[in-house]
């Protein structure tokens, strides 16, 4: 123990002998792992706050298509799917996109069938008559509008529709919200001229959660022309589309990483003339191979561990303290109504875990083993050159 | 020795700094935050909503369950129609919010 | 009672790149006495082998043939773990260009053969410090060594070299980089370390080394192959 902590001592010595060079390898290396962490951590995040939101969801969406493209649903359907054993609520859903133009941003209009009651998250009311509405926190910004506000939509008949707004959700629910607009059922219809007695799809609730495979499977027997989305499905299809956009961004990062890579690779292997002689005379004085490769590791480590450390608590605080703005650009795209992320703090051990793996790992062994073959060899032999 | 301990000093000083960010996300997924996951669920189950409202531009992101199966033109006016180009890029817009 | 011979080398011979285009034969079947608590010069031209040798008789490097003993002991076959305890423990070393760490401190090159043992480090300091203080550089402990002159950094490698409390002092043309007065310093430095019954092995082609009255045998060689001992 005394005799690690004394070579740690050297260690640390030999660091400070090229103290600016070993200053940038750490600097580098920290917003290496830094950004990693960054991205590891916002997109499990992202995938856990799915998870957790989604399952308060209904269990099972059932959508129409027509030709392989999504087709209104008849209200038929909805009585023949309450028949199938082990079902519980069936609810035809009312909504549809809407294209601002004068904003450029698209908002989502979805039906409500007044029955919700008055929600935490929400300043205000939903709408319970004809000429009300309720909108997301985006919404409300970009058209400078409030509770007790007033809305202007352009209806399916190109008419000017007027709403007062009779509630704005809170900014904490903008990841669910953001550009909603509440209506009334009937006032959804009548603005996208929905034929009558079709909805845009139905929200099945199952009793058995185990038995939600094989009630899709007779839903999809008892409707062939019907397309059933289990609850599971949308949380991997979120799963998948938060992993492509962060290896999006890993593999827009991955130049910056093999950048690193071979700097350090650089440094760590071709291990010069005056390394080898520092080799040869610690051996030459009484320095075992072992205790060379101990000086070598503790090297590697001290530099490693110390970008791993302060590169990960770095992510974690960019992503849950500042709300990711480095990663922000890469991860909006484009969105014109773009909510706030107001994300759970998640620190999964299998991300530290694998990070330090990724990092530490490689990082030790590329400075051990170049100056293995150094630390067996005689001294004499190496001093000479 | 001092070099040493002062590294270890150090280290574990990170380490517990580490540990604390540990503990912080459990106690916000169990007590901080809880309350508002609650009020977002209770906002989940009231609407019955099912996607969320995040690149609202395109429809395989903004409602990944309903995405056709084949959706060019079918989300933003002026997108670039393959994927993932058309979720980054911005389509280019005029200030009378025509597209060129 | 000690036998007087305490290293003895029979033929022995050293090989570089054997079976190469390159191959040279440093040393062809040498075998020397050194006397316990003397000072031998191994003496010759560039290129005799005498660092060779020292090499051989120091542990640092194995010979292709023949044996070393050191204290009647064969070390030539020991593993490399042994060989390292031995050079730690009975061997210290000064090395032509001294082979300081420039950007270390005089005390933290001393103490370097320490650093990888058990030994704690206040005992550690006491002894850097008694040594420092018999080689007249206490007070320096925090200067640089690329800061020091030549006769101090020579000094430090003397240091160095004791702190093992070694019974084997090996010095490798240890006055290539001083004048007569450092020259004579060093000299009674090592003939201190005779008094105290350290067997001191020097290899020069400095005749102020080879003929000073403190040199109890002198070994020539040439060309790898001894020519006289007297």
């Amino acid at each position: 123990m005394i005799k690690h902590l004394k070579i740690i001592d050297y260690a640390l010595a030999s660091l400070f002998r090229r103290k600016y060079k070993s200053l940038a390898i750490i600097t580098a290396f920290t917003l290496v792992v830094a950004a990693l962490a960054s991205i590891l951590l916002f997109s499990s995040a992202l995938k856990t706050e799915a998870a957790h939101l989604l399952d308060s969801a209904p269990d099972l969406i059932v959508q129409r298509t027509t030709g392989g493209r999504h087709d209104l649903i008849p209200a038929e359907y909805t009585e023949k799917i309450k028949d199938i054993a082990g079902i519980g609520a069936v609810t035809g859903r009312y909504w549809g996109y809407y294209y601002d133009p004068l904003t450029g941003a698209n908002y989502t209009v979805q039906g409500t069938d007044g029955t919700a009651k008055n929600l935490e998250l929400l300043d205000g009311r939903l709408p319970a008559d004809r000429g009300e509405c309720a909108i997301g926190a985006g919404i409300a910004a970009i058209k400078k509008t409030g509770t007790s506000g007033e809305l202007i939509l352009v209806n399916s008949s190109n008419t000017g529709v007027l709403y007062e707004v009779v509630g704005v959700f809170r900014a904490a629910s903008s990841l669910l919200t953001n550009d909603l607009i509440i209506l009334a059922n009937e006032e959804v219809i009548d603005f996208f001229g929905y034929p009558p007695g079709k909805a845009t799809d139905v929200a099945v609730q199952v009793y058995n959660k185990n038995e939600l495979q094989t009630i899709a499977g007779k839903v999809k027997k008892l409707l062939p022309d019907t397309r059933p989305i289990t609850k599971s499905e949308l949380v991997r299809t979120y799963d998948m589309v938060f992993n492509w956009r962060s290896g999006l961004m890993l593999t827009v990062f991955s130049a910056a990483v093999i950048a690193f890579c071979i700097l350090a690779w650089d440094k760590a292997t071709g291990i010069s003339a005056d390394e080898k002689q520092e080799i040869g005379i610690l051996k030459a004085i009484g320095w075992d191979t072992a205790d060379v490769l101990a000086l070598k590791f503790w090297e590697g480590l001290i530099i490693a561990l110390t970008s791993f450390l302060l590169g990960t608590i770095a992510g974690f605080v960019h992503v849950f303290f500042l709300a990711a703005f480095l990663l922000a650009p890469v991860i909006k795209g484009w969105s014109v109504v773009f909510p706030e992320f107001h994300l759970t703090p998640h620190l999964d051990p299998y991300i530290v875990f694998t990070l330090g793996f990724l990092t530490v790992t490689p990082y030790v062994a590329s400075t051990i083993i170049p100056a293995w073959k150094t630390a067996i060899t005689d001294p004499e032999t190496v001093m000479r050159g | 020795m001092r070099k040493s301990k002062i590294f270890i000093g150090v280290t574990l000083a990170e380490v517990l700094l580490l540990i604390s960010c540990f503990l912080f996300a459990f106690t916000q997924q169990t007590t901080g935050r809880q309350l508002e996951l609650q009020a977002r669920q209770e906002l989940v189950q009231s609407l019955g909503l099912t996607d969320f409202a995040i690149w609202t531009e395109a429809r395989y992101t903004r409602h990944p369950s309903q995405t056709d199966f084949f959706s060019p033109f079918q989300e933003f006016p002026s997108a670039f129609e393959h994927f993932p180009a058309g979720s980054v890029v911005a389509p280019v817009f005029t200030a009378g919010g025509r597209t060129r | 009672m000690q036998e007087k011979t305490y290293i003895r080398t029979l033929n022995v011979r050293k090989v570089y790149n054997p079976g190469k285009p390159d191959e040279i034969t440093a040393l062809h079947d040498i075998s020397v006495a050194i006397d316990r608590g003397r000072m031998t010069v191994l003496k010759g031209p560039s290129g005799s082998g005498k660092t060779t040798l020292l090499s051989a008789i120091g542990c640092m490097s194995r010979p292709t043939a023949g044996s070393i003993l050191i204290d009647n002991r064969d070390v030539v076959k020991l593993p490399e773990r042994f060989l390292t305890d031995l050079r730690r423990k009975k061997f210290g070393f000064i090395f032509q260009q001294f082979h300081l760490i420039r950007n270390l401190s005089v005390l933290e090159n001393i103490l370097l053969p320490l650093y990888p043992t058990d030994m704690m480090p206040a005992e550690m300091k006491k002894r850097a410090t008694a040594v420092m203080t018999n080689l007249a550089m206490a007070g320096k402990e925090r200067l640089k060594v690329k800061n020091l002159s030549g006769g101090e950094q020579q000094r430090v490698a003397i240091g160095r070299a004791l702190i093992n409390d070694p019974a084997v002092i090996i010095a490798d043309e240890p006055t290539a980089h001083l004048d007569k007065k450092l020259a004579a310093e060093f000299m009674q430095i090592l003939a201190g370390l005779c008094e105290e019954g350290r067997t001191v092995v020097i290899a020069t082609h400095d005749p102020f080394i080879y003929e000073h009255g403190l040199v109890s045998k002198t070994i020539a060689m040439r060309d790898g192959r001894l020519e006289k001992e007297h």
